[in-house]
C-alpha cells in the first residue's frame, strides 16, 4: 500500500506537470517539471523520503524496459539513415568526447580552486 | 488467421518486450565489455523478430506502448536519487554546475554544428541535439521538437557505448585526477552507460556521475529548445 501512496504521488507530479507545461506551451516534457516539483516536495519535507523512494526505485530499475518500444520503432526508420550511418557515428562520437573533455575540465578547474580554502592539499 | 490474433493482442508486444531484455540481462552478466549493450541488442534482435516472422510494428505496439506509459513517472521518480545527493550538490554547487553547464551546452551544441556542417536534415539534426542525456528525457526533447524518437535513442546509446569506452584514456591524458571530475565529466555525456564505468573507478565518481545524470536532464531540457532556435534549426 505504501509503494502505492509513493506512486501515486509520482503520477500526480507528473500529471501537474503536464497540465503546466500544456497551459503554457513551454517545449519542455511535463515529466521533467514533475521531477522538480517532486525534488522541492522533498527538500521541503512536505513528502518523506519513504514514502516515494520504494516505488521510485521500482520505476528506476525497470527504465531499459521502458526505452525499448520507442528503440524498436527503428524499423520504421531504417530508410533514414541510408548515406548517413558515417556521418552520425562520426557526430554522436565527437560531441561526447568534447562533452567529456570540457565538463571535466571544468569541474577540475573549480574543484581546484576550492580545494586549498579547506586546508591539507597534496600538491606542493 | 490465429496468429494475428496472438500477436495483435497487446500481451505479445509486452511479453515480447520483457523477455528480450531478460534474455540479454542474463546473457550479459558479469561481462564488462561496453559493446555488449543490452538495450542496443534488445531493440535489434525484437526489430529483427519481427521482420523475420512479418508481425506488423504496429501489433508489437499494441503491447510495448503500455512499457512506454511508464517512462515519464520514471523521469518523476529521477528525483529520488537527485533528493538523495543534494548534500553532494551543495557541498561541491560551483565546480559541480559549471562543469555540467558547461558540458551540456557544448553536447547540444556540438551535435547541432556538426550535423550542420554535414549538412543533415532538420530531423536528425534535433534527435541528435539531446542525446548526451538520459534516453527517458532526450526522447522526449527530440519528439517536441519534431524529431524520430528511435533515432534518438541510438544516439543516445552509441554516447554511452563511447564515454564507457574512452573515458579511462582521456582522463589519462587531460590529466584530470579529481574524483568529482571524473563523474561529473562521465554522467554529463555518457548517462547510465558512463555512470557505471565512473563506479568502477570509485564510490564517489559514481555518486557524482549519477547527480550529473539529473542534472544534467533537467539542463538539456533548458538548453535544447533555447539554443536550437539560436542556431536556426
Amino acid at each position: 500500500m505504501e509503494r502505492l501512496k509513493g506512486f501515486l504521488i509520482i503520477l500526480l507530479c507528473n500529471l501537474a506537470g503536464n497540465i503546466i507545461i500544456m497551459a503554457s506551451g513551454l517545449p519542455i516534457p511535463g515529466s521533467v517539471l514533475g521531477m522538480l516539483m517532486l525534488l522541492i516536495l522533498l527538500l521541503t519535507g512536505r513528502v518523506k523520503l519513504a514514502t516515494v523512494e520504494p516505488a521510485a526505485s521500482l520505476l528506476i530499475a525497470f527504465m531499459l524496459l521502458f526505452i525499448l518500444p520507442d528503440g524498436v520503432k527503428l524499423m520504421n526508420s531504417f530508410h533514414k539513415f541510408e548515406g548517413i550511418v558515417a556521418q552520425v557515428l562520426i557526430i554522436a562520437v565527437l560531441s561526447t568526447l568534447l562533452t567529456m573533455v570540457s565538463s571535466s575540465l571544468v569541474t577540475q578547474h573549480f574543484s581546484k580552486r576550492l580545494k586549498p580554502k579547506q586546508g591539507r592539499t597534496i600538491n606542493k | 488467421m490465429s496468429l494475428n490474433l496472438i500477436t495483435s493482442s497487446p500481451l505479445f508486444g509486452f511479453t515480447l518486450t520483457i523477455a528480450v531484455m531478460l534474455f540479454y540481462q542474463f546473457i550479459f552478466r558479469g561481462t564488462k565489455t561496453s559493446l555488449l549493450n543490452p538495450v542496443l541488442f534488445s531493440i535489434f534482435s525484437i526489430i529483427a523478430i519481427l521482420m523475420l516472422t512479418g508481425i506488423p510494428y504496429e501489433h508489437y505496439h499494441k503491447g510495448a506502448s503500455i512499457l512506454s506509459f511508464f517512462l515519464g513517472p520514471m523521469i518523476v521518480a529521477l528525483a529520488v536519487p537527485l533528493y538523495k545527493q543534494f548534500d553532494k550538490l551543495k557541498a561541491n554547487a560551483l565546480p559541480i554546475l559549471a562543469g555540467i553547464s558547461v558540458g551540456v551546452v557544448v553536447s547540444i551544441s556540438s551535435g547541432i554544428l556538426l550535423s550542420q556542417l554535414f549538412g543533415l536534415s532538420r530531423e536528425v539534426i534535433v534527435s541528435m541535439a539531446p542525446k548526451g542525456t538520459t534516453s527517458a528525457i532526450s526522447m522526449n526533447l527530440s519528439q517536441i521538437q519534431g524529431g524520430d524518437v528511435s533515432m534518438t535513442v541510438t544516439f543516445v546509446n552509441i554516447a554511452g557505448i563511447f564515454g564507457y569506452m574512452v573515458a579511462t584514456k582521456v582522463y589519462q591524458l587531460l590529466n584530470i585526477t579529481s574524483p568529482v571530475a571524473k563523474g561529473i565529466g562521465l554522467g554529463t555525456s555518457s548517462h547510465a552507460l558512463g555512470t557505471r564505468r565512473a563506479l568502477e573507478m570509485g564510490e564517489e565518481e559514481g555518486a557524482m556521475s549519477s547527480l550529473a545524470i539529473g542534472v544534467a536532464g533537467v539542463l538539456t531540457t533548458v538548453f535544447t529548445p533555447l539554443l536550437l532556435s539560436l542556431f536556426g534549426i
